[in-house]
């Protein structure tokens, strides 16, 4: 009985960890060695949008502008995300009626929130933990007849 | 029992974290749900004030339009992941996508806001952040055979040319998201959104706004070579009227502009030619 419920409790705190560890993974910790964005604007011909306008939008309310500036004499941008908000953020720059936009991804990767609805890893644990409920299951009962 | 009911209760706890995990896809479940609602999606088409108001070309030529036809087909929103870059072309990768099956001819000097040239009714709800379009010959008057058409009045020193300017190189534009003042495309349930067909005549004529050595004024072609081919104050070609009576230069500069007229307000298009 001690053995088996060693068994099974390590097992459960094994499941647990691993489920935990790609949690962690899955909010992206890369991110944060990474948290700040350098936007760089310029034109076709390679001059830099000095002074252009930045609009930025975050994808929890992508129709009102999360943030505005001005890019400094060389073009360039520096702003932080809220890496809370998760998603794709939008940059415009705008310079005397031209402008372009890119598109930023924070967070998990957008097909997480896409489409399929599971990730990878969460399909690869579901299976996993369904496999080792019937398995464990039979070992069980045919350990009891034994 | 007892152990039976131990062992129950383990294996229901291994999917404890299981559906923690799946807990993230809550909003997925959301957005699907969005999917099948619908509103409206409008499609405008914006010459802007250099248009409707007219403008000074680089040259100093004072532009007035009565009319600035352009003859628009395939016009297709889509909610594009990822989202499209005109940079790089290629088609655009959708996963919603709606348009007019018509060709519509539309003045864009008419008017003192953008045009509405269509819209999708129960188009499903989500982010419209790329569109394309062609810009097609027309089979029928006032533009028959071209794809846009500039008629008005230029003056510049006491010198007036009634211009009737005819375009003919089909071009089929791809873009992503609007630029501009606010964003677009953002299609509601039981709401109306729409997106913007914009085009930049500055890039065709020059801006005297501008200052003369920006790259818009250098890349653009300004008026005077149309007003030099001019005869007695009168300017009516069209693109092979154009080629023969322009310098070589002015012939190539004039092909290589086009492309380039189409828009998406302030955003700039992937264009190719048909």
């Amino acid at each position: 009985m001690n053995k088996k419920l060693l068994v099974i409790l390590f097992t459960l705190l094994f499941v647990l960890c691993f489920t935990f560890s790609a949690y962690a993974h899955g909010v992206n910790m890369s991110y944060q060695g990474n948290m700040s964005y350098t936007i760089k604007a310029e034109f076709d011909t390679g001059k830099p949008m000095s002074g252009a306008q930045i609009i930025i939008y975050a994808p929890d309310d992508p129709a009102t502008p999360w943030k505005k500036g001005t890019c400094d004499e060389n073009g360039q941008y520096v702003f932080v995300p809220d890496t809370s908000k998760e998603g794709t953020w939008l940059v415009q720059a705008r310079k005397a009626g031209h402008g372009a936009s890119i598109n930023i991804e924070v967070g998990e990767d957008a097909s997480l929130s896409g489409g399929t609805g599971y990730s990878a890893m969460q399909v690869i644990i579901m299976i996993a933990c369904v496999v080792w409920g019937f398995v464990g299951t039979a070992l069980f009962f045919k350990r009891r007849k034994n | 029992m007892k152990k039976r009911l131990f062992i129950l209760l383990a294996l229901t706890l291994l999917g404890v974290p299981v559906l923690a995990g799946c807990s993230a896809n809550e909003d997925t479940s959301a957005n699907n749900e969005t999917s099948n609602k619908t509103g409206t999606l409008e499609f405008y088409a914006n010459g802007q004030d250099f248009a409707r108001e007219g403008f000074v070309a680089k040259d100093g030529w004072a532009l007035d339009f009565d009319h600035v036809y352009v003859v628009l087909s395939g016009i297709t929103g889509y909610q594009s992941d990822p989202p499209y870059n005109p940079k790089e072309g290629g088609e655009i990768q959708a996963q919603e996508k709606v348009g007019l099956e018509k060709t519509y001819t539309v003045d864009i000097a008419e008017g003192s806001s953008p045009s509405l040239v269509g819209k999708v009714e129960s188009a499903p709800a989500g982010h419209y952040n790329a569109i394309s379009w062609e810009m097609v010959k027309a089979n029928k008057d006032p533009v028959k055979g071209n794809v846009i058409v500039f008629i008005g009045q230029a003056e510049k020193d006491g010198k007036t040319v009634d211009f009737n300017i005819k375009l003919d190189k089909e071009i089929k534009y791809s873009a992503g998201e609007y630029v501009g003042d606010e964003r677009k495309g953002f299609v509601q349930e039981g709401k109306t959104a729409n997106l913007e067909i914009t085009f930049h005549l500055d890039h065709l004529f020059g801006d005297a706004e501008v200052a003369a050595d920006d790259a818009l004024n250098k890349k653009a072609l300004g008026f005077e070579p149309f007003a030099s081919i001019a005869e007695n104050g009168k300017l009516n070609a069209n693109m092979a009227g154009l080629k023969n009576k322009l310098s070589s230069e002015e012939a190539h500069k004039l092909n290589h502009i086009i492309p380039h007229l189409g828009h998406v307000g302030e955003g700039h298009c992937h264009a190719k030619e048909l």
